[in-house]
């Protein structure tokens, strides 16, 4: 690292925090966007996420389907999925049409395999066009497969057991129910220490709280705090053309320090700066709107990478903007557009079928829908990989064809 | 110290410099005195290695601008005609800054900026935010960024720019201090007094090209430039017409006569002449050649006029 473009970098840092107001000011936009958007969507729990239309081919029609419709049941109190049963035609139509967020089929089978503890397999079609909500509906059909893999494994021998006394072979004795009930509470002593906390919750609500479902402002904050991020990187990218225009960057250029270092160095503060800036912005979204997360490597990870995307997406036009007058005119607007196309200023949810399929061509789809993943549903780092490589390829190459081109303006004096 | 060779450079269709040559000895106070758009700030800025020239070549104690860059920046401290501050930072932290970018760095660099803010009376202001100070206290500033590590050469491109007298003539004197401790020093202005003043030789630039170098009284005999003679007395009666042989009459009324000698020795049998005739003499002022008439006769415009 060049000792220049980091004598640059600081000093910029301590630049921005000495005059700190227009930090300030867009560190403060994605709370207000978010506390407008969600007084606009109701408040108190009074949550209206979007609900999720699941459509189920039951060819089984045995024990197992019956514990997959429970669990979706379960979520947001039955207010948040629609399950629909659907035959295997009619399910792939309505799916291929956009008509629902996923399309499950259980084989037939499935049951008796599961209790031969033989491999089964759920198909679970996705909507091409939404990657949200299809997203929750997987990850509860692998929560039931982990549980019920897990059951199975468990409690194998007791249920053989039962399945011959029920299958009518002969009526079981004393002993064999002795034996069965011995087994079962054999395995339960050896699970208890791992499920016990999750057979039996306490949910603490204050009266006249109501508690159904998710934190919604957990939806609203990532398309806010990635707006604020992005205003942030024009703000630290917007100093290149005011150093040329105050005469500082001819005087940088006048000492030992190269073009590119200078620019480096710009790239660099404007990392820091978004690093800083996001670091604020999710303590505050701890703090203010609750929201927490699970997995804190995944947060870190995407965290990174949207530091590394805001600042590349800046940068890019940069080199082609000569101005400030220019900079001024056309980068808030370049902004808007781009989060209007990424789903960061409307629920991506609520969005048309065209721009939900044009949203994917927008790098703030991927930061979004990959903070959406980790402050809502709580997932880990191999359920948003092609997220993180997206902005992080998306961020990297936009920072290295910005500098590029910067370093080129840079040599020629802006 | 600095050879510039027949330097040529131009910015779409404006042929900023058309082919500039000039020398600066080690020591030297060099000053290019032009008007504005003359190219004293595309040479400066070429010297500094900023821009490219077209053609030509620059070369500075030895070293070529363009192949051994980084090592001449070093021995360079350039002072430009912008104010080139971070205003929302301190006299103390601009002057860390651009000391850390020359490589100065812990108890030198600490030592260097008391130095430099003695030098320009700015320790008691030292730690307040630039935007609160005056216009020549920036100027101030402004001047010993470009001195904080001890260059050998020293670019200053108009430092003096809109500043009122007093702090004028503090940088004029700072600049003189430095030529005294040896550095070598480039001063771009389109005052003549500054030039006057400072400059141990002086190119007069105009339209991208060099018309004339020299020192203060080189340049005016190369244009031509004669002592001017004013002798005011008792003329009545008196036809002086034929008392000013070797001069040149300029202007003659009743008690006042203007003209002008090629050389002192003229003014002497003038003078003589006129005791013999019996002319009471009152007053007689001589103006020597100056660097204003030599500007005039060279560019065919005064200064004020651009």
């Amino acid at each position: 690292m060049s000792r220049y473009a980091l004598s640059i970098a600081l000093k910029d840092l301590k630049r921005i925090f000495k005059a700190p107001l227009s930090l300030v000011s867009m560190l403060m936009l994605p709370i207000v966007i978010t506390v407008i958007v969600g007084f606009t969507f109701g408040t108190s729990g009074d949550v209206k996420i979007p609900r999720i239309k699941v459509l189920l081919d039951d060819e089984d029609g045995g024990i197992l389907p019956g514990f997959i419709r429970q669990s979706f049941q379960k979520v947001g109190s039955g207010k948040m999925v629609e399950l629909v049963d659907t035959k295997a035609d009619e399910g792939r139509r309505l799916i291929d049409r956009g008509k629902a967020s996923a399309f499950i089929v259980i084989p037939k089978g499935s049951s008796s395999a599961l209790l031969d503890k033989k491999p089964i397999e759920f198909l679970i079609t996705k909507n091409p066009s939404e990657l949200f909500l299809p997203a929750i509906v997987e990850e509860i059909l692998k929560t039931d497969a982990v549980m019920l893999d897990g059951a199975v494994r468990l409690f194998g021998e007791p249920l053989d057991t039962v399945r011959t006394f029920l299958k009518g072979e002969h009526w079981p004795s004393g002993s064999e129910l002795s034996r069965v009930f011995a087994l079962a509470r054999r395995r339960f002593v050896l699970i208890t220490p791992y499920i016990s906390d999750s057979l039996i919750t306490v949910q603490t609500v204050r009266a006249g709280e109501k508690n159904e479902g998710g934190n919604f402002f957990a939806l609203i904050f990532p398309g806010s705090m990635i707006i604020g991020l992005l205003f942030i990187s024009m703000i630290a990218q917007r100093d290149i053309v005011k150093e040329r225009a105050r005469g500082t960057l001819k005087r940088v250029l006048s000492g030992p320090t190269s073009a590119g270092e200078f620019i480096i160095g710009k790239v660099m503060y404007n990392f820091f700066l978004t690093s800083i800036s996001l670091i604020v912005l999710l303590v505050i979204a701890r703090l203010v709107f609750g929201i927490g997360v699970k997995s804190p490597l995944a947060l870190a990870v995407v965290s990174l990478g949207t530091a590394l995307l805001s600042s590349g997406l800046v940068i890019l036009p940069y080199g082609l903007i000569r101005s400030e007058r220019a900079a001024v005119a056309l980068m808030p607007s370049y902004i808007i557009v781009l989060c209007l196309m990424g789903g960061a200023m409307m629920p991506y949810e609520t969005m048309s079928r065209l721009l939900k399929e044009a949203a994917r061509y927008s790098p703030v789809f991927w930061v979004v829908d990959a903070f959406k993943r980790v402050m809502f549903l709580g997932v880990d780092m191999g359920d948003i990989m092609r997220n993180i490589e997206v902005i992080n390829i998306v961020g990297i190459l936009s920072i290295l064809i910005g500098t590029a081109v910067l370093k080129r303006r840079a040599a020629k004096g802006l | 110290m600095i050879d510039v060779v027949d330097l040529k450079k131009s910015y779409a269709d404006v042929m900023a410099l058309r082919g500039v040559s000039f020398s600066v000895k080690e020591g030297e106070i060099f000053g290019l005195l032009g008007p504005n758009g003359a190219g004293k700030t595309t040479t400066v800025s070429i010297l500094s290695g900023v821009l490219e020239a077209d053609s030509g070549s620059v070369s500075i104690a030895g070293m070529d601008i363009k192949r051994d860059s980084k090592r001449v920046k070093r021995l360079m401290g350039v002072v430009p005609q912008e104010i080139a501050l971070y205003e929302e930072l301190s006299a103390k932290e601009n002057l860390h800054f651009w000391g850390g970018l020359y490589g100065l760095s812990g108890k030198d660099l600490e030592r260097e900026t008391e130095r430099v803010l003695e030098l320009v009376e700015l320790t008691d202001r030292a730690n307040d935010p630039v935007k609160s100070y005056s216009g020549g206290m920036k100027r101030r500033l402004n001047l010993i960024i470009g001195l904080i590590h001890r260059p050998r050469i020293i670019l200053l491109d108009e430092p003096t720019l809109g500043i009122d007298p007093q702090a004028r003539l503090k940088i004029l004197d700072i600049v003189k201090g430095e030529a005294a401790n040896g550095s070598t020093i480039v001063y771009t202005t389109h005052y003549l007094d500054e030039a006057e003043k400072l400059c141990d030789r002086i190119a007069i630039i105009d339209r991208g090209e060099i018309l004339s170098i020299g020192t203060l009284a080189e340049i005016a005999r190369l244009a031509g430039e004669e002592d001017m003679v004013t002798i005011t007395g008792d003329f009545e009666g008196v036809a002086i017409d034929s008392l000013l042989e070797g001069a040149r009459l300029e202007y003659i009324s009743e008690g006042v006569c203007t003209f002008s000698v090629p050389e002192r020795p003229v003014l002497g049998g003038i003078l003589e002449r006129f005791f013999k005739a019996g002319v009471k003499v009152r007053n007689i002022e001589v103006k020597e050649p100056s660097l204003e008439g030599a500007f005039v006769k060279l560019t065919g415009r005064e200064l004020r006029d651009m």
